[in-house]
Formats: C-alpha cells, structure tokens, sequence
C-alpha cells in the first residue's frame, strides 16, 4: 500500500472541497487513468462500490456517463461533463447527477471542478477542486461520500468516537 | 438498553440524520421528508439519538427544532473523515492500476 496520503480540505465559506493525492507514477500513467473509462471502470468506484460506464466521450464539450453501482446492485448515475480540457495538465468539468440516460436531476447538487495534474519528484500529484452552488451542498456532498465511505470506515469512525467520549 | 454514541451512529438511518442536521437544525417534519419511511418511524430514531445525546430539542415558536450537540459531535469536523476515507480507497484502487499500467510498458 502506497504511503501516498490523500488530503481533503473543506471550506463552507468558499464553498469548495480539494481532495489532493500523490502517485508513484508519471504524469502520462496517472492522466490516462482519469481519462480512459476502462481504466476509470477499474478505480472510480469505493470498493464495494464500482464504476461502470455506459459512455465516454473525452473532449471539450463531451461527458462521462457512469454509474455507481453498490454492493446491492443499486445504481446511482452520473454525469462529468467536460468543459475544457488541457492535455497533461487538467481539465473542467461539471458534476451532475443524472438519470441512466444522462437526463440531469436537479434536485441533487451540481458542481464545477477542476483537475489538476502536476510533476513531482518522483511521481505525479493530481488536485480535485470542487466548487459548489450552495453551502447545503458541500454538506450534500460529503454526507453522500459518508454513504458509500460508511462502507469501509465505520471501525475508524468509532475509534473516533471513543476518543471523543472520553475528552468530552 | 445501551445509549451510547456507538447506538447513535449503528444505524444508517441515524446516521443520515446526523448528517442531515449537521449543516442546520431541523423540525421533525423536515427531517422526515429526507426518508422513505413513517415520521413514527423517524421519530423513533430521534428519540435514540436524544437519548444518546448527539441531538437537543429546542422550541423556537411553536416549532420545535432538532440540534447537533456542538460537543459531542466535535465529531461533526471529523466527518470529513468517511468522505476523506472513500477517496483514499478509490486512489488505493488507482495504486494498484497504475502498477499495473507502468509495467506494461
């Protein structure tokens, strides 16, 4: 397991949530990664969640369709439109929540954000900056990734807990 | 019967909740319009997690409203934490694709 640490910072005032990473692999690797959906298939979705593309059209102007297909079966489809693409360095996209055939759902959040890709020494570090309408959505945001993290971390949760119950 | 944190966040639904009233209080009502089950049924989970003392009622008017205990849910900062989490296993998997990648060529 990598010793990468994966940084999430929020900030309701500006509305906006970076999730930053670092990758042992060079910049060509990793943007391949985020833009090839049967490489994005493989890794989008939280274990035991999974992506599952229906259509990809990696270009300004294009979308990502996808589901996230839960370990019942349950699909929640989205939609990443791409606005601007500038190759090896980043893109703009647009976060929707959609229906299986791309119809937008406007009664979940939309977000702009951009990916970033950057050199490091020895790898490459990849900036998600989200942007969102309303502060409820951010909130939305991350009570939603709470749904399908719950999955994985509710052991770290307690442990966060417990630590809490006793200095309080 | 245990009222703890650890009953307060071992249900889905209560934890939804949390999440819910985390950015704002909330009445009864609009609690339960988050959910596809009876206000009863809702009801029944708020009085756990007032038992557990994650959440305080309070009247403002007639209304009464459902609070995050700021102290308990210190907690509330820490949520970050699952969405933190479900990141780190989606770019765990992407580790593992890009070993895979690299060594292709």
């Amino acid at each position: 397991m990598s010793n990468n640490k994966t940084e999430v910072v929020k900030n309701f005032k500006e509305k906006t949530i970076i999730v930053s990473r670092e990758f042992d692999a060079p910049i060509e690797k990793v943007w391949q990664a985020y833009t090839d959906s049967s490489i994005l298939d493989q890794w989008w979705g939280p274990s035991p969640w999974r992506a599952e593309t229906k259509k990809m059209n990696f270009k300004a102007g294009g979308y990502w369709l996808y589901a996230m297909v839960g370990p019942e079966g349950q699909k929640h489809w989205a939609r990443m439109n791409y606005i601007a693409i500038d190759h090896l360095k980043g893109y703009d996209i647009e976060d929707v929540f959609c229906d299986e055939e791309g119809n937008l759902n406007s009664d979940l959040p939309v977000s702009r954000g951009r990916m970033s890709f950057s050199r490091t020494s020895d790898g490459t570090r990849v900036e998600f900056k989200m942007t969102y309408a309303t502060e409820t959505d951010v909130q939305k945001i991350v009570d939603m990734g709470f749904e399908q993290g719950i999955t994985v971390c509710l052991d770290q949760l307690e442990q966060l807990l417990k630590k809490q119950v006793v200095t309080s | 019967m245990r009222r703890d944190v650890f009953q307060a966040i071992a249900d889905p639904t209560r934890r939804a909740i949390i999440g819910i009233i985390a950015m704002s209080a909330m009445t009864p009502n609009a609690i339960a319009e988050h959910f596809d089950m009876s206000r009863q049924a809702v009801s029944k989970h708020l009085k756990i997690l007032t038992e557990c003392q994650l959440v305080k009622q309070e009247q403002t008017g007639r209304e009464i409203y459902y609070h995050l205990q700021p102290k308990k849910m210190k907690v509330v900062a820490d949520f970050i934490e699952p969405y933190r989490q479900m990141w780190e296993t989606k770019f765990d998997q992407l580790d593992k694709v890009l070993t895979k990648l690299k060594s292709k060529k």
